[in-house]
């Protein structure tokens, strides 16, 4: 047989394998979105009627301690801080973690706030890099500031949770805003089943193009942006369809670190978050996974969607790349380090179902799908190309990648509806059909390289350009 | 195969479209009907307004007719207004809500299927205070679903009805601390007339239906209950007895703050810590010592509640914690100094070094010299650089040295 004859069953088969990929991946996805659809509507009746008054004025509302880790974020922290200390709770804390910042951070703080150190007496948990400082305000007196010698977002957040008082914590990003009764719906299942909940996750918006005044989003818009419009979509998909269906399938893997809470003493337990990963959320929440697990404990880890976060995103094909790469280093670091879960009965739906998924579909599914555009050149020029089999194969990933994006879609009008306009509409409705030319195969491209990345052992955060709340961005700021 | 694509491509296209289509007209629906109900609203909300503030017999009459569509929109108006007045506005109101159906309506989604519409019935029977409705409601409080449970109490706890306190009471047993919170809310919201029921019904109740109920007594803030909980203080459950000792601090009778004192000695940490704190929001002074004695406890949350208790008694609270500035406990003077500096009283004595040589000075050197002994010096080693006046600064350094703090210590 010759090599040609080799490349070419090699060529077929792959393409047989991408089809059961194909039909494997959107019946999975299409089967989320259904579970979502069930869910939102039982969400929407059931909070139907808002009793956030109660929750707020109980005594017995566990207090919560809001930590906000900030690197370099002096153009935004004023602002996060001002809006936290605003949100409607009973008895909360807010403390940030000023990581090592280069720039102004903590005297913008202390201008801000009117901090001064204080020489506060805590435990330590978890292990840390050196703080340097605490800071208090005598103005705002649930505000606390450390100061510590630069070791991550993971060491920022457990040196937060060393200082911290009470028994709930709420990680929040320096570059985000939340919403006024935010915190008392996230607490919500913690309320209904105190024993069992050990982490809920609220729903994370985009706020570019939005405006901001005193630490509050008053207007809604979509960015101008074609490529934050792009993120809108691919946000309300994954949130909307992809975390709430995982969450009522029990097999919620990943808390976005831009806002959720989890039981401090739980994450004590586990050691705290991890800084062997790039991203400590997802770390953070398998390794509870597992050691529920192994304990034979009844938990939760729950997503609710109405509770909104409004989180800054790259305006740059540049930043996002960097991002992007992040997150999906720290996937593939994530699902490595716990590999013990993969098809391990022991971990039930998480390792059977949702373990499987990631890997197969979420880590090797960038390589798959740039194999195939590599296979489509392939037998292109060993003569093998189907044209007609190609370009119907194309439409139907294509036009089901649209069906997903616009079921999204689909799910924010009939529920939250935070993009009121017939503008936004239209435009989420165009851009859910452009997303599928370009920007999806560009994430792929990236995703692959974040892949080599980790073989290579590269390791890196990636700063993200911030252009702060209150100030619109330039337009040739970051081309 | 590729007739199976084909079928494939035009059955995701078909959905595709038909998703569009459906967002577009649910849209165009919803915003075309919201914006028909505002516009009536805007023009028969005066008119409603008006005939509750005269005294016209029928609405109907006074709105000249309503048809199927305004009903909507005259319902809405009446249940925003009823809520927010009282006396025989609400009267009125409420009668309107009669003489259009509403309460019949309502009545009859009670026996909805949809455990929504039953539980929403139920929220606007109560708005609507439909007394001859209340035996519909009592028998709700059976209802399998929870949340209509709770909504049915809260209406007839609306009406007064005492028909939904006890089955309220027994309610706060539930597992889910948000039932709990959400039925402690309306139990308050009753006021006066709950208590009797409830210190009758709770031996026989859980410890978490027990811990609820003297919360509620607490917010209740009525003298009445003060020796029960008094007498709770004596109960065999730890929580209980911390949550009796927040209680009385709620209520703030001062009579109760020796016995209160008393529980600082409890075995528990988690009474002392509560103690604690209710000493605090009492003042009671005559707890200082005790207090004092408390900031060395070996339990933190006791430790920090006893000297933000010390804190808030004002000035014999502060002199306590100078005091414990050069104790022999660690963490007492990790305690005083961090609430002497949250105080003010810190930075109060730092200024102090910039005065006339006197007992003012002495006693500010004194009480600084102190804390620099105890090691928690990241105060003073801020000002001592960017204090305004040189002499302070120097001052401050020259205590520091005089401390011979060891370099490096953690603060």
């Amino acid at each position: 047989m010759s090599w040609i004859e080799i490349a070419t069953r090699a060529v077929v088969w792959f393409n047989y394998f991408v089809l059961v990929y194909f039909l494997l991946l959107n019946t999975l996805y299409l089967g989320l979105f259904v579970v979502s659809l069930v869910e939102i509507v039982r969400f929407l009746r059931r909070t139907f009627f808002s009793d956030d008054r109660q929750i707020m004025q109980s005594d017995m509302t566990w207090p919560i301690s809001i930590l906000v880790p900030a690197h370099n974020e002096e153009k935004t922290i004023a602002e996060t801080v001002r809006s936290l200390l605003m949100v409607n709770y009973g008895e909360f804390e807010v403390i940030v973690v000023n990581d090592g910042s280069g720039d102004g951070t903590l005297a913008r703080l202390v201008e801000v706030f009117e901090l001064r150190r204080i020489d506060r007496p805590y435990k330590r948990s978890l292990p840390t890099r050196e703080v340097r400082g605490v800071y208090g305000s005598l103005v705002h007196p649930n505000l606390r500031v450390i100061d510590k010698v630069k070791g991550g977002k993971s060491d920022a957040l457990n040196a937060g949770i060393n200082l911290s008082r009470y028994p709930l914590f709420c990680s929040i990003d320096a570059d985000s805003i939340i919403e006024e009764n935010a915190l008392l719906r996230v607490v919500k299942p913690f309320m209904e089943r105190p024993q069992e909940t050990v982490a809920v996750g609220g729903i994370v918006r985009i706020v570019n193009g939005c405006e901001v005044r005193d630490g509050k989003v008053v207007r809604v818009e979509l960015p101008d942006r074609p490529l934050a419009v792009f993120q809108v979509i691919e946000y309300l998909r994954a949130f909307l369809t992809g975390r709430v269906g995982w969450s009522v399938l029990r097999s919620l893997l990943i808390i976005s670190g831009a806002f959720g809470v989890y039981r401090k003493q739980d994450v004590i337990e586990v050691g705290g978050y991890s800084i062997a990963t790039d991203t400590e959320d997802l770390e953070l929440v398998v390794r509870l996974h597992e050691h529920m697990r192994r304990q034979r404990r009844r938990y939760r880890v729950v997503f609710v969607p109405d509770p909104v976060c409004w989180t800054e995103i790259p305006n740059s094909v540049r930043v996002l790349a960097r991002q992007r790469n992040r997150w999906h280093r720290g996937l593939v670091q994530t699902l490595w380090r716990h590999r013990s879960m993969m098809l391990n009965p022991r971990y039930g739906g998480i390792g059977l179902f949702a373990f499987p998924y990631f890997v197969c579909f979420e880590m090797l599914g960038p390589f798959v799908e740039t194999l195939g555009y590599l296979v489509v050149l392939l037998s292109f020029f060993l003569g093998v190309l189907d044209l007609q089999f190609l370009l119907l194969f194309v439409a139907a990933a294509g036009l089901y990648g649209i069906f997903l994006s616009v079921a999204a879609v689909l799910l924010e009008e009939m529920s939250f509806r935070r993009y009121p306009g017939w503008v936004d509409l239209t435009k989420l409705l165009v851009f859910a059909v452009l997303e599928n030319l370009g920007y999806r195969q560009m994430l792929a491209l990236f995703k692959v390289r974040a892949f080599l990345d980790v073989v290579r052992r590269r390791r890196a955060w990636g700063r993200m350009d911030r252009s702060g709340f209150g100030e619109p961005l330039p337009a040739s700021a970051d081309r | 195969m590729q007739q199976i694509l084909l079928t494939a491509v035009v059955a995701v296209g078909a959905l595709f479209l038909g998703l569009t289509v459906l967002i577009v007209v649910t849209k165009a629906w919803r915003e075309g009907r919201d914006r028909w109900r505002a516009a009536r609203r805007r023009e028969m909300e005066p008119r409603i307004l008006r005939w509750v503030h005269g005294d016209g017999t029928s609405l109907q009459v006074a709105l000249g007719g309503v048809t199927r569509g305004e009903r909507t929109v005259v319902e809405s108006v009446l249940l925003d207004h009823v809520q927010r007045v009282r006396g025989m506005e609400r009267d009125r109101l409420a009668r309107a809500l009669d003489e259009l159906g509403c309460v019949e309506r309502y009545r009859r989604g009670l026996q909805s299927g949809r455990w929504w519409t039953r539980a929403a019935s139920a929220e606007r029977l109560g708005m609507a205070g439909a007394v001859r409705a209340a035996r519909d409601l009592a028998t709700m409080l059976e209802d399998p679903v929870p949340e209509v449970r709770i909504r049915a109490a809260a209406a007839l706890g609306a009406m007064g009805g005492e028909a939904a306190v006890r089955p309220l009471i027994l309610a706060l047993d539930e597992p889910s601390r948000w039932s709990t919170i959400r039925i402690a809310d309306i139990l308050t919201g009753m006021g006066q007339p709950v208590l009797e029921e409830l210190v009758g019904v709770f031996p026989r109740m859980t410890v978490q239906g027990k811990l609820a109920a003297i919360d509620i007594l607490g917010r209740v803030r009525s003298v009445e209950v003060v020796d029960w909980l008094r007498a709770r203080l004596l109960n065999d459950h730890r929580d209980v007895r911390a949550r009796a000792c927040h209680a009385l601090g709620a209520i703030g009778d001062a009579d109760s703050a020796p016995a209160v004192a008393q529980m600082l000695r409890d075995p528990e940490w988690p009474v002392r810590a509560m103690s604690a704190k209710a000493l605090g929001r009492l003042r009671y002074q005559g707890a200082i010592p005790g207090l004092a004695l408390a900031v060395r406890d070996p339990e933190w949350w006791v430790r920090a509640n006893a000297a933000e208790a010390l804190r808030r008694m004002g000035e014999p609270g502060l002199a306590a914690l100078e005091t414990l500035l050069d104790d022999p406990d660690n963490f007492a003077r990790h305690q005083a100094v961090l609430m002497l500096q949250e105080a003010g009283v810190v930075d109060q004595r730092i200024e102090a070094l910039a005065g006339p040589d006197g007992p003012e000075r002495r006693r500010a050197e004194s009480m600084l010299a102190k804390l620099a002994a105890t090691g928690q010096v990241g105060r003073l080693r801020e000002l001592e650089v960017v204090h305004p006046d040189p002499a302070v600064r120097r001052a401050l350094s020259l205590l520091r040295e005089r401390a011979a703090e060891p370099a490096g210590v953690p603060s």
